[in-house]
């Protein structure tokens, strides 16, 4: 609306407000530190907006809440969260579940899974924008390693996955390459192999030059790296000056995890860094629109907009915090997409009381689900279902949608 | 450069004392016919980090001229250890007598955010070549904002009293210039602001954010209520906050609403046209690259 003061002749206009959410995440400074209180006023609030709002925009979603029973208006405090009904991950398997036009889709991201078929998951732009801002929320937790100062002018990044041009659709590989915008990047990685070489004489280079380095990768790419210096008398010294990024998958190609205390002493012996707590590792997958880093205790914290709580496999009951389950999520951060899923990894929702004094929950990802022995039957008929209703409701309306 | 494709070329001009300031003129993408604008960042900003304001604005068929300040961050002469507003000015009309000449355009619009703004109040109540002018959070009390900003209100001291340095973001800052800039030039009170958007009889549009810690409404309103040379124009962001680049998705709906108010009716076909994401991210990544180089070009000239 614009109006005109008749004695000054100013023409008054407002633009449309920052919807609460974009405050929260881009606006408000030390946001894992926000009083208890607060969090549990904030989260229903946003969540049950953004369970309207995928109602009224994704048919599939809609329609699953309309067979539950399920009205978003029902969340009434936190205790209502576990109740959100959830896509099993699987649902993305079959073709995109959208909440927006093909039209706003930046990209449909894709899962890197090596078996079975892959997630695809159409983002639109606010959606990418609140994913790179949950990681710059949670940049305050690598601050002491990224020094004083902006990360820009401080710290370099080296990649060890591809650059963004060669990323493609990979959601793992893209999130890497979004970490670009925030501090000058190096990539090393291609569609075949890893630069190690290279990426270790960078390494060095940075170091030399009175920056900071911060090694993005896998676990098992930082892993060869390491091995690669260690091998070649190309170690380095970086004390205070180095920290490692992992994220991804730790399974090795053997099928065995990687073992976190092993990788701990590689790397320390391989860039002569001080600390443990210089080693971080972040969790986030293509069905989830917010990135878990850990803070120094090397516990990885929710945002405060998120909700997270483990099932039991057997019968998705919700399990009390410090319970080992099925992890599941509700993320308010994802417009293109419900972003409410149960997930196939197996971990724990800690209750607040981080020794670092972050006031939100930490989340520990112990390991993915083997599938056959632990689904129980619930979880199966739960996928099948839902599966079911939306191959039902393709059928009837197979018109293409989510492409991107 | 492709049809549709905004390019960047790298510029230097000279300012009135000699020294020289870089800018970055962007075009293309659109029918020609669009206003020439010169553009400044916010203070300790870069113009590599006002890119997708100025990639809004030449892919709606505006030619756009950005530069960083002298004694400033970036890569004109000067560090902003000695900054003032006087040499921002000067800057500023150098890039304007750079713009005009090279477009051979009869007037230039200005668009600066924050204490550039202040800037462009000034130079437009001065110079007739100023067609228009758009703030974004445009400062217009420079002491309450310096005072909410720095912690101290170091208008009040004696010179001999001031610190060496005093610390914004990372960069220090030595307030003496600032002070002796504010005693001879009045930059620094609303009153001085209200003078000069009096001697203005171009349109003035400020954004202001309604969450904004260092630009308080009310001394918006006065100013732009006072300030009456010519039409005045105040858009509101509800819950905005002063860093607009903090929270792109904002930022988005602002760099629509302010390329409708510069290029106005010659926006082609008379619908904003919205560059993409992965192009604001990849000009974002390229220039802060390409500002790189230059500076390790500078070091290696100053080192020969």
């Amino acid at each position: 609306m614009t109006r005109t003061d008749v004695a000054s002749g100013v023409v008054r206009s407002s633009l449309p407000g920052v919807p609460e959410i974009d405050r929260l995440v881009f606006q408000t400074p030390d946001c894992f530190r926000l009083p208890r209180e607060q969090i549990s006023q904030l989260r229903p609030r946003l969540i049950r907006e953004a369970v309207r709002f995928h109602r009224d925009s994704c048919p599939e979603y809609g329609s699953f809440l309309g067979q539950l029973g399920f009205d978003p208006d029902d969340i009434a405090d936190e205790r209502d969260l576990d109740r959100v009904p959830q896509f099993p991950a699987s649902v993305y398997k079959r073709r995109p579940v959208t909440s927006t036009p093909p039209a706003e889709v930046v990209q449909t991201f894709h899962s890197s899974g090596t078996s079975g078929r892959l997630s695809s998951v159409p983002r639109d732009e606010a959606t990418l924008q609140r994913l790179l801002g949950s990681i710059r929320a949670g940049l305050e937790m690598l601050e002491p390693l990224t020094g004083e100062g902006d990360p820009e002018d401080n710290v370099v990044l080296l990649n060890l996955g591809p650059p963004r041009s060669a990323a493609g659709s990979l959601w793992f590989s893209y999130v890497m390459t979004l970490v670009e915008i925030l501090a000058p990047t190096h990539h090393y990685g291609t569609a075949a192999t890893v630069r190690y070489a290279e990426a270790a004489d960078d390494l060095a280079g940075v170091l030399a030059a009175g920056k900071r380095a911060g090694v993005i990768g896998s676990p098992l790419a930082v892993r060869r790296l390491a091995e690669y210096c260690l091998a070649n008398n190309r170690t380095v010294a970086g004390g205070d000056a180095v920290f490692v990024m992992t994220g991804g998958g730790w399974k090795q190609p053997t099928g065995e995890e990687l073992s976190r205390i092993e990788l701990d002493t590689l790397l320390m012996k391989a860039f002569g860094v001080h600390d443990a707590s210089q080693l971080r590792d972040a969790f986030n997958q293509v069905e989830m629109n917010s990135v878990l880093l850990e803070c120094e205790q090397r516990r990885k914290h929710l945002p405060p907009w998120l909700y997270a709580v483990t099932r039991d496999p057997r019968d998705l009951a919700p399990l009390p915090r410090g319970a080992a389950g099925l992890l599941s999520f509700v993320d308010p951060t994802a417009g293109s997409f419900p972003c409410f899923v149960l997930s196939d990894d197996i971990g724990v929702v800690h209750e607040p009381g981080c020794p670092c004094g972050r006031t939100t929950e930490t989340v520990e990802i112990t390991r993915r689900v083997r599938r056959s022995q632990e689904l129980g039957c619930a979880l199966q008929t739960e996928r099948l279902q839902a599966e079911r209703q939306l191959a039902d409701l393709l059928e009837a309306d197979p018109g293409p949608r989510g492409s991107g | 450069m492709s049809a549709g494709q905004a390019g960047t070329e790298r510029l230097w001009t000279t300012a009135a004392d000699g020294r020289r300031v870089a800018v970055w003129r962007t075009s293309g993408g659109g029918a020609p016919g669009g206003p020439v604008v010169v553009l400044a960042a916010g203070f300790a900003r870069r113009m590599r980090h006002v890119g997708a304001v100025a990639l809004y604005l030449a892919r709606n068929s505006a030619v756009v001229y950005r530069y960083d300040p002298l004694d400033h961050v970036g890569l004109s002469d000067g560090e902003i250890r000695d900054y003032t507003f006087t040499s921002s000015l000067s800057s500023m009309r150098a890039v304007v007598d750079l713009a005009v000449e090279r477009e051979r355009a009869a007037a230039v619009t200005l668009v600066a955010a924050s204490l550039a703004g202040r800037v462009a109040y000034r130079l437009a109540g001065l110079d007739p070549r100023v067609a228009a002018v758009a703030t974004l959070v445009g400062v217009v009390d420079v002491r309450r904002t310096l005072v909410a900003v720095l912690g101290a209100d170091y208008t009040t001291y004696e010179l001999a009293e001031l610190p060496a340095d005093v610390a914004f973001e990372q960069y220090r800052i030595d307030p003496r210039p600032l002070w002796l800039d504010h005693r001879d030039h009045g930059w620094t009170s609303i009153e001085g602001t209200i003078d000069d958007l009096r001697r203005t009889s171009a349109p003035v549009t400020n954004f202001w954010a309604a969450d904004d810690d260092w630009v308080r409404p009310e001394d918006v309103e006065r100013a732009f209520e006072e300030g009456t040379g010519g039409p005045r124009r105040l858009l509101e962001l509800p819950f905005g906050q002063h860093d607009l680049s903090g929270n792109p998705v904002a930022a988005r709906v602002v760099m629509r609403a302010l390329t409708e108010v510069v290029v106005g009716d010659a926006v082609p076909g008379g619908q904003v046209a919205d560059p993409s994401f992965e192009e604001i991210v990849e000009l974002a990544v390229s220039e802060r690259r390409a500002e790189s180089a230059q500076l390790a070009e500078d070091l290696e000239g100053t080192r020969r």
